[in-house]
């Protein structure tokens, strides 16, 4: 854990000195927002990356005026819509809406068609604690838990190898509670749900996808890897208050092409950040069960930095690669 | 076939020359997948490698190839068909051609080039109706798909002139 | 009757002015994207999505609903008239609808999809009412291992659905299951079969495979024989079944509901299987199973039937476990989301007017549908009267916008261009397309569910046969292989091969 904090602290460092940077690489500024913005969504129409998108399009357009697009480019674990933006032109028409796997696959994947430092973030506004749940005929105390399943390797349901669910389940189980388990991927987090639900599966591991099921008791919610509780699950404890400090978070981020000018990534991150404190998107949003963060341009480069070492250490530790 | 004519023995030993080569062809293809799988694991009955559901799928249309070949020496089948080369050949050109300038140029470039490349796929073509054709469908299909519907198709994409609808 | 009191309290608030409105809108642009290959109900809800946003949310999903099953309605209209499927369930439907309409029965065909898509509608709406709570926990049975026996079953239908030789059938499935195998494992995250291409990193589209080998390899064969096509251009016939052509629908239409409902109740979409399942069981009962594959309109009426039925019971997982089925109820859940809906067990108490709003509306899409596609069927029917050698420019770049519509690439494009040559090639060769396009639907699926199975069991297939479900599946699946592949190996003729 020490390791890991250094290797953060020394990549805030980092992170700020290239927001720094980047903000001094250009000066011209164009007239914006322009006629049209193109938000480029590396996932399915329907994922909680592709919902957040459309309510911040929406809410672009009615603010600006200005037309807004949302286009689904799914592919390669959401790669290939990074790539898509990581080669635009950078003026700000082009926007990435990706979820944790853009700092996954830093580490994940060993070839992609980008690199990270070719985009740099606009906000990560809303975020979900990767959560462990069982079927209810399982004991639903974390403790208890791990004391039932030591007899033998339980079995873990995701919505898919190297996803944030995956990684972050098998890193807790395998290096902080050692305790034998045996991934199973799922396509999509729906399938690993429904898993979990019949009682198919010894355990499931989501994040946004899995607040209903738990706020309904049908599921029982283990542990959040938040600082905090939900508000939509208050009867789930954190991982920290069952003993193992342990924080993995999914979040939502709006990126744009590394070079375009600072002055838009500004005025991008201000316009997010009000959307997301409107009061009533924020209810809708806290009553879907996100955390919401209004961070500044700069906290957000150095939030992603972190978030690459820290995702890059559980990719390492489960040892899975990608192609 | 004519009785004076000498035919090869082989080809009278062939019944059914239709399952000979589409045997063959299956068998061909069947090797090319499970070569291509070689690097790949194939896993055990516990942990299923990726390699093991393609490759014997393959094995077994490999399998099914040769069961073909045999049955094309022992049973009267088909004999070959003709192919016909005029229709596909120009609508794959359209085809082609529609993939390669809607991008850039776009939808107005790529729609007409297609549908008068492809028109020509018939026989029975008649240029200049095809050309009042192509140029009403072109623009049906702008109305329809980008301003009805609402989907991201290019309409003209032309960067020296700095043109992007 | 609690029943009747809750419909009632739904249809009062689907015939609401602005809901009615709605629908009819949904209705009518579902049918429009149906009727045109490739752009189906996904990219239109995903484009609408925000345009609902002012909405109450009961009138948007509504809408939502309308568009998704007026492109099932669509959907069919394509592959009757043109032979261009869209989607899987629509490549059944074409198998003997385009053949009707080359005699001249393109009314009929038409006619009897509207009527048998009403009637499961409305039957499948009633289960959704009566039963969507209980039937919820049947579908959590259905663990990995049964959802392989069911797709195994599945394939054992695809035999039978052959017209020609069952070898030929087979080896068409395995080639179908090899192709959707192509892309990425789930496992493993490897790339399989790509060619080291970036384009087929994601594997192959289904609709991609639906116009290839179906619509353009079609135009292929047609422009073979010229204007000879011109026979189906001249007599058109009666434009709608007559009462003879009803009784002999009936029968298939209930039938293909019942199964349609129970497959469509499975979250792990089950309903793809149901058209398919569908088609065999008419064929299987038919007195002269030759007529199928021949224009027989109970080919048509049963898969038709049995695809609006599991369309609309997809709704059940959705509502009552939050679980969408497939990708369009997914984009349901988003839409729901933005609406600050929570999609999950608890919508039909704490939410009884979107609940029962939306079945009373599923009930009312349907008639509507049924009001707009029964007169449009005169004017689909003179459609066929373009001369051909214009209609097939017109199905050559509908197919070309519509691929390019799926995911914005070109290559794709081209995609389409080699599955038509294959396609074109399988025919020339005896082998027909629509067992292949099974094997695609149902492989992926059953390999990974035996994937997930196996390693649930701890690498035990005795799980296959210790699981009750799964193992009546997997002997039907046996049984019904004897029944097609027997009587080949008895007789050891090529004659019989071909039924």
């Amino acid at each position: 854990m020490r390791s890991l904090n250094d290797a953060v602290a020394r990549l805030v460092g980092a992170g700020i000195a290239l927001s720094a940077s980047a903000g001094l690489a250009s000066a011209q500024a164009p007239a914006y927002p322009p006629d049209r913005i193109n938000m480029t969504v590396a996932f399915a129409a329907g994922g909680f990356v592709d919902t957040f998108a459309r309510i911040v399009g929406q809410k672009l357009n009615e603010k600006w005026g200005k037309a807004v697009t949302v286009e689904n480019k799914a592919g390669a674990g959401g790669n290939t819509a990074a790539a898509i933006v990581a080669h635009a032109k950078p003026d700000g028409l082009t926007l990435l809406v990706t979820s944790t796997a853009v700092a996954i696959n830093e580490t994940l994947y060993k070839k992609r068609d980008y690199a990270l430092d070719q985009l740099v973030p606009v906000a990560i506004a809303v975020s979900s604690p990767e959560t462990i749940a069982t079927h209810p005929s399982k004991p639903g105390n974390l403790k208890d838990y791990l004391a039932w399943a030591k007899k033998d390797e339980i079995t873990f349901a995701s919505a898919g190898v190297g996803s944030g669910s995956h990684l972050a389940t098998e890193y807790f189980l395998k290096r902080l509670a050692m305790q034998p388990a045996s991934h199973i991927p799922f396509r999509g987090g729906a399938l690993s749900v429904q898993a979990a639900l019949g009682n198919q599966v010894d355990m499931v591991a989501s994040s946004f996808g899995i607040i209903p099921q738990v706020a309904e008791g049908k599921l029982k919610g283990l542990a959040v890897a938040s600082e905090t509780r939900v508000a939509a699950m208050p009867d789930v404890p954190t991982y920290t208050e069952s003993g193992f400090p342990f924080v993995a978070e999914s979040w939502v981020a709006v990126l744009a092409p590394a070079k375009t000018p600072p002055a838009i990534i500004e005025q991008l991150n201000a316009a997010i950040n009000e959307i997301v404190s409107e009061p009533q998107t924020r209810e809708k949003l806290l009553g879907m069960g996100y955390q919401l963060h209004v961070r500044s341009a700069p906290q957000v480069a150095t939030y992603l930095k972190a978030e690459v070492v820290k995702w890059g250490e559980m990719v390492r530790t489960v040892g899975v690669t990608v192609e | 076939m004519s009785q004076s004519e000498p035919v090869a023995p082989w080809k009278r030993a062939v019944r059914s020359p239709q399952n000979l080569v589409s045997g063959l062809v299956l068998i061909a293809a069947a090797i090319v997948v499970v070569l291509m799988l070689g690097n790949l694991a194939q896993g055990t009955l516990r942990v299923i490698g990726p390699a093991m559901v393609p490759r014997w799928t393959a094995i077994a249309i490999g399998i099914g190839g040769a069961v073909l070949v045999v049955l094309s020496f022992i049973e009267d089948g088909d004999a070959l068909e003709r192919w016909h080369l005029r229709g596909p050949a120009f609508v794959l050109a359209g085809i082609v051609l529609f993939a390669a300038t809607i991008r850039e140029p776009g939808f107005i470039v790529a729609a007409p080039l297609a549908m008068l490349v492809a028109g020509f796929g018939s026989r029975e073509v008649r240029p200049r109706e095809l050309i009042v054709f192509a140029l009403a469908m072109t623009v049906a299909c702008a109305l329809l798909f980008r301003f009805a519907l609402n989907q991201p198709i290019p309409m003209l994409v032309l960067p020296s002139f700095s043109i992007n609808v | 009757m609690e029943l009747l009191q809750n419909l009632g309290h739904g249809f009062g608030i689907a015939l609401s002015p602005t809901n009615i409105l709605l629908c009819f809108a949904g209705c009518m642009l579902g049918t429009l994207i149906g009727v045109l290959p490739g752009i189906g109900p996904i990219a239109t809800i995903a484009i609408l999505l925000p345009l609902t946003f002012g909405l109450d949310p009961t009138a948007a999903l509504i809408m939502l609903a309308g568009i998704y099953y007026g492109a099932q309605y669509g959907g069919s209209t394509a592959s009757i008239l043109l032979n261009i499927p869209g989607e899987s369930s629509a490549v059944v439907t074409a198998i003997d609808g385009h053949e009707m309409a080359r005699q001249g029965r393109a009314g009929i065909a038409l006619g009897i999809s509207a009527i048998g898509s009403f009637v499961a509608g409305t039957i499948a709406t009633l289960v959704i009412a009566a039963l969507a709570a209980p039937l919820a926990g049947i579908a959590l049975i259905f663990g990995p291992a049964e959802y392989f026996a069911l797709m195994l079953m599945g394939l054992a239908f695809a035999v039978l659905l052959a017209r020609g030789s069952v070898l030929k059938a087979v080896v068409m499935i395995l080639v179908g299951v090899l192709l959707s195998t192509v892309g990425p494992d789930l496992t493993t995250g490897q790339l399989r079969l790509t060619f080291g291409a970036t384009w087929l990193a994601d594997g192959i589209e289904i609709a991609l495979l639906g116009m290839g080998l179906f619509g353009i390899a079609e135009v292929f064969r047609s422009l073979e024989h010229g204007e000879a096509r011109q026979v189906r251009e001249t007599h058109i016939g009666r434009l709608l079944p007559g009462p003879e052509e009803l009784r002999a629908s009936a029968r298939p239409i209930l039938r293909g509901t019942l199964l349609g409902s129970i497959l469509g109740i499975l979250p792990g979409n089950g309903a793809v299987l149901a058209p398919y399942a569908s088609y065999t069981l008419e064929k299987k009962l038919a007195r002269d199973p030759r007529r199928f594959g021949r224009g027989a309109i109970e080919g048509v009426a049963g898969p038709e039937s049995a695809n609006n039925a599991g369309a609309q019971t997809s709704f059940i997982p959705l509502l009552t476990l939050g679980i969408p089925p497939n990708a369009v109820m997914a984009l349901m859940v988003g839409a729901m989301t933005i609406h600050g809906i929570v999609p999950g067990p608890q919508i039909m108490t704490k939410m009884p007017d979107l609940f029962w709003g939306l079945i009373a509306s599923m009930w009312i899409g349907n008639l509507m549908l049924l009001v707009i596609n029964l007169p449009a069927v005169g004017l689909w029917v003179k459609l066929l009267k373009v001369p051909y050698r214009l209609m097939f420019v017109g199905i050559v770049i509908f197919c070309c916008i519509g691929v390019y519509s799926i995911n914005n690439e070109p290559a794709d494009i081209l995609i389409m261009g080699a599955l038509a040559v294959f396609g074109y090639g399988l025919t020339k060769f005896g082998f027909e397309p629509a067992p292949l396009t099974l094997g695609f639907v149902l492989g992926r699926m059953m390999e990974e569910n035996l994937r997930q199975a196996l390693m649930i069991s701890r690498g035990n297939p005795m799980t296959f046969v210790e699981r009750p479900i799964a193992a009546v599946l997997i002997l039907i699946a046996f049984a019904m292989l004897t029944v097609a592949v027997l009587p080949a190996i008895r007789k050891g003729r090529d004659e019989v091969f071909s039924e």
